[in-house]
């Protein structure tokens, strides 16, 4: 035996406190010549507390037991080995079931890497599915927006008056209103949904209830967007029959650009009436038709 | 023996078949989730996108209107029309020689304008796959601030906090 063990660093943490199954599994180590007593000895020694206080910058331990470090590798060896046979071949499921995790565990597998599977290969789809959505129906209001702050840099350049300026101000808020409000909805509906899976849904969850009260929700949304002008409020019951979501080519889109539209048509409106008194032609609103 | 063997056999099989089942599942409920997640994604860029070219569409052909409007309108109160551009146009630092030059300065903004317009009409804003759209993108955003500056003004789109990040 050698008198100096492998170095070894003696920080408490590396070393596990003896445990009941290390006395099972000591008799049968071969060749280390150890007993139980000498081990937890050699492990006591090597503990920092019985260690000389003189020597505290030492980070190795001459005098422990070599057993020790031979044991520890012998149980790990042995660990892995185990292991190793059970994962082989039929080991698989044999270790799965005696981990108790059985048919439920392997579906759960299965179903992790299914989805995992099943997002990469839908993802960049429903990027560019959204994306072109976004863009389609975004272009609109950042058209005229535009279209606003054209008209504002003008007033400010001819010095216009400061009612006129803080107008425009105001419809610039509005349309940024609209354009978050439209922005939730888009994020938040769900692509094609079939009927068939919302049925199901619907009864699985009872749910046929609370469907009318969502909507009322979307209502009260509309109304307190709209309750910065009394206006609002009287365009919102016209328009929604009279303007189709035609911009928008997307069906899907379609329900939502009735509830996107009223507070859009108040702005275009008073949009145009505001051009009529900066005394500017009518054209300037021209490319907002498509709206 | 030959039964013990069925047995392990079905073990296996049996592991094989759940994975293969949940994977299934697995997959078709990823699917879905992929198209959700990945649109909601695209639909916050693409509106950035729809946002920012938008202004610039519409603020270009404003512009270009409000440009035309003002020269018939010099056309035809010469007298009124021309102390007034030339007072909004003395107030340009850079461009001493063509604010005199009323006429040349105009169509140097009616060039830059068009070209402008130009780009932004060849710019597909809806396709996320374009390979140039960084590039074409930076072009529009040069050409909209020289634009600004030949006009004298500095607009302000009133793009919410939350989504000013408008380059990604």
């Amino acid at each position: 035996m050698r008198k100096r063990t492998r170095s070894r660093p003696v920080s408490p943490d590396s070393h596990s406190p003896p445990r009941p199954w290390d006395r099972m599994e000591l008799p049968a180590l071969p060749a280390a010549g150890g007993c139980v007593v000498a081990s937890v000895m050699s492990w006591v020694r090597a503990s920092p507390l019985v260690r000389d206080p003189g020597e505290d910058g030492d980070v190795f331990d001459e005098e422990a037991d070599e057993s020790l470090v031979v044991q520890r590798e012998w149980r790990s060896h042995m660990q892995r080995r185990v292991k190793v046979k059970l994962r082989g071949g039929c080991g698989g499921a044999l270790l799965r079931w005696v981990r108790g995790e059985g048919r439920g565990g392997v579906k759960k597998e299965g179903y992790r890497d299914g989805i995992d599977a099943g997002k990469a290969v839908t993802l960049q789809q429903g990027f560019n599915q959204g994306y072109k959505e976004g863009a389609e129906v975004i272009i609109n209001y950042g058209q005229l927006r535009g279209t606003l702050s054209a008209l504002l840099s003008w007033c400010h350049l001819h010095d216009n008056s400061s009612a006129l300026i803080s107008k425009i101000n105001n419809l610039l808020d509005a349309v940024g209103q609209c354009e978050e409000y439209v922005l939730k909805h888009l994020k938040s509906i769900t692509p094609q949904p079939h009927v068939v899976d919302l049925l199901d849904s619907l009864q699985d969850m009872d749910l046929c209830h609370v469907v009318p009260a969502e909507k009322k929700t979307d209502e009260a949304t509309d109304e307190r967007l709209c309750e910065n002008n009394a206006e609002f409020n009287k365009n919102c019951g016209r328009s929604v029959n009279g303007v189709d979501g035609s911009s928008l080519e997307c069906c899907r889109t379609q329900e939502h650009a009735h509830s996107e539209q009223p507070s859009l048509t108040w702005i275009l409106e008073q949009t145009a009436s505001l051009v009529e008194q900066l005394g500017v032609s009518i054209d300037v609103l021209q490319h907002l038709k498509q709206l | 023996m030959a039964g013990s063997q069925d047995m392990f056999d079905a073990i296996v099989m049996a592991d094989e078949r759940f994975h293969g089942e949940g994977y299934q599942e697995g997959y078709e409920e990823g699917s879905t989730l992929g198209i959700i997640e990945g649109r909601q994604h695209g639909t916050l860029h693409g509106a950035k996108i729809g946002s920012e070219i938008g202004c610039y569409q519409g603020f270009a052909f404003a512009w270009r209107c409000l440009l035309h409007n003002c020269a018939a309108e010099k056309d035809r109160e010469a007298a009124i029309a021309a102390p007034m551009n030339r007072f909004a146009l003395g107030r340009l630092p850079r461009v001493t020689e063509g604010s005199r030059d009323w006429q040349g300065l105009r169509s140097k903004k009616m060039k830059v304008l068009e070209s402008l317009i130009g780009l932004i009409e060849k710019f597909p804003y809806d396709d996320p796959t374009y390979d140039k759209l960084h590039e074409d993108l930076d072009r529009i955003r040069g050409k909209f601030k020289q634009l600004c500056s030949l006009l004298n003004v500095q607009p302000d789109f009133k793009i919410s906090v939350e989504r000013s990040g408008l380059s990604f």
